[in-house]
């Protein structure tokens, strides 16, 4: 989604050579000896994760929810992650003016995202190769949100030729039957997902999760991960061993949580899904369902959703329009003040 | 002032994609960042745009007079930058889409993905090719 075409005067490759670039750059990295490998599922998907150093692998490979499952088909991808620190000069597609905003480049072959002013990352993606290559200067610049939900703007594209997105939601599930909640950000998403986990609903995610949008519906975990402000943490006590870290995101103190290496019985997982809503709290004191139309529910969707993962967005846009298509009558919902209660009518509506 | 109810009209570009629900049709611009939900007789309105016919013949379709509200819609659209004069027509061979009854045609705005896209701006480099340091331009070339 381009506002303005980017401005720079350095030396440019033309586009049509820009296959052959990224797929040379994705395939010296990947020589580079990995130091951890780990296979993770990523909707239809196997993704392998090589790590180039210890200190990624620490970062990164905790915050994935699912590994695939013994014998799952679904193609495999590799995705090699490294660092500044690696040994390797910074890749070739690195742009010279590093602090600059946001560059992409998306075409059939190649996808490239250059985020510049957040974290001087590089995410690069072969399509044919099924290749990828995710490249940050300073491993200790990353930000929270990137560690929270790493790669995401390379896991969407590798997604591009499947019924599968990454969204912007939170999804929860009861007795096998799934909720996304639509909304933009403090609409409540993170609280209500975390209720659910806490009172034993299955967690798909609190900030992306997968969405399948042909005629079967479901949504599936990413992350097990979430991000909790700060005034929220004492409702959910339950929570407390997940906590990981304090992160600052605007100057909002934020709690990281992580669900991969709690004992106990939480549950990270997908279903089928059964309600699609638009979380939006007025005030309400119990929980109340209202028409929505289904531009404001795409709207709550997408724009999130495009900005963190830019790139290909009439394909993008019209698997979110096949996921208002299937047969959810989308809805309002004002979860009210108590989560048990909004957790009591989301089963009724999932049900 | 309404839109010209003698001329033909097509989407502004491929970055205009829409989707009919029945109830509902929406319209995302996705040049812009903004979507619209096409309420009423609006639907009809647009697909009829879309598949080559005029204002006038689409106000024609309906049972009373739609004139001036087909050409005040119409003047919405154009201001929103969603449609574009075309040239030639290109007929739905099976004819005007929708059902022929007429209701107030509405048009709601939603721009949250425009406004996070002008706090953080995405350069898509498209064919002015990929930034690279100048020994790389050369190793390439």
């Amino acid at each position: 989604m381009a506002l303005a075409a980017a401005d720079r005067d350095s030396r440019r490759i033309a586009s049509e050579e820009d296959g052959s670039l990224v797929a040379a750059t994705i395939a010296a990295a990947a020589e580079q000896p990995a130091v951890q490998a780990r296979q993770v599922a990523i909707g239809s998907l196997k993704l392998r994760l090589h790590f180039l150093t210890h200190a990624l692998a620490a970062m990164f490979a905790g915050a994935f929810a699912a590994a695939p499952e013994d014998g799952a088909g679904g193609e495999s991808w590799e995705l090699t992650v490294a660092d500044g620190s690696c040994g390797m000069p910074p890749p070739a597609l690195v742009p010279p003016d590093r602090d600059g905003d946001m560059l992409l480049h998306a075409d059939a072959e190649s996808y490239i995202l250059w985020m510049g002013r957040h974290a001087q990352a590089l995410y690069a993606v072969d399509r044919r190769r099924r290749r990828a290559l995710y490249w940050v200067e300073d491993a200790a610049r990353v930000p929270a949100w990137e560690r929270s939900r790493p790669f995401l703007p390379i896991l969407q594209a590798m997604l591009d030729g499947t019924p599968w997105i990454a969204v912007h939601g939170a999804a929860i599930a009861w007795q096998g039957r799934a909720v996304l909640l639509a909304g933009p950000g403090r609409a409540g998403k993170t609280s209500l997902a975390l209720a659910g986990l806490a009172a034993g609903w299955r967690f798909a995610g609190d900030d992306f999760v997968l969405v399948r949008t042909d005629a079967s519906p479901e949504v599936a975990a990413l992350y097990a991960t979430a991000r909790l402000r700060d005034d929220m943490l004492g409702r959910f006590g339950a929570l407390e061993p997940a906590r990981r870290e304090i992160s600052f995101d605007d100057g909002e103190r934020r709690h990281e949580l992580a669900f991969n290496t709690l004992p106990g019985p939480l549950a990270i997982g997908g279903a089928p899904l059964a309600a699609v809503l638009l979380l939006d709290r007025r005030g309400a004191a119990k929980p109340v369902f209202a028409p929505v139309t289904r531009t404001a529910l795409l709207n709550a969707l997408a724009a999130t959703t495009a900005v963190a993962t830019p790139g290909h967005e009439p394909a993008r846009m019209g698997k979110l329009l096949n996921l208002l298509a299937a047969p959810l009558v989308p809805r309002r919902f004002d979860p009210g003040r108590d989560f048990a209660a909004a957790l009591a009518a989301l089963a009724e509506a999932v049900a | 002032m309404g839109g010209d109810l003698d001329m033909l009209f097509g989407p502004a570009g491929p970055g205009i994609i829409s989707r009919d629900f029945g109830d509902e049709m929406v319209v995302a611009n996705l040049d812009t960042g903004i979507f619209y939900s096409l309420g009423g007789s609006a639907s009809r309105i647009w697909s009829g745009l879309n598949s080559g016919y005029t204002g006038r013949q689409i106000a024609a379709s309906f049972p009373q007079d739609a004139a001036a509200s087909v050409s005040e819609f119409l003047a919405q659209l154009l201001a929103e930058g969603l449609l574009v004069p075309a040239e030639a027509p290109v007929l739905n061979p099976r004819g005007l889409p929708g059902t022929p009854t007429f209701d107030a045609p509405t048009l709601e705005r939603f721009d949250d993905l425009q406004g996070l896209l002008l706090i953080d701006p995405i350069h898509d480099v498209g064919e002015a090719g990929w930034p690279l340091l100048p020994q790389t331009a050369i190793a390439a070339e």
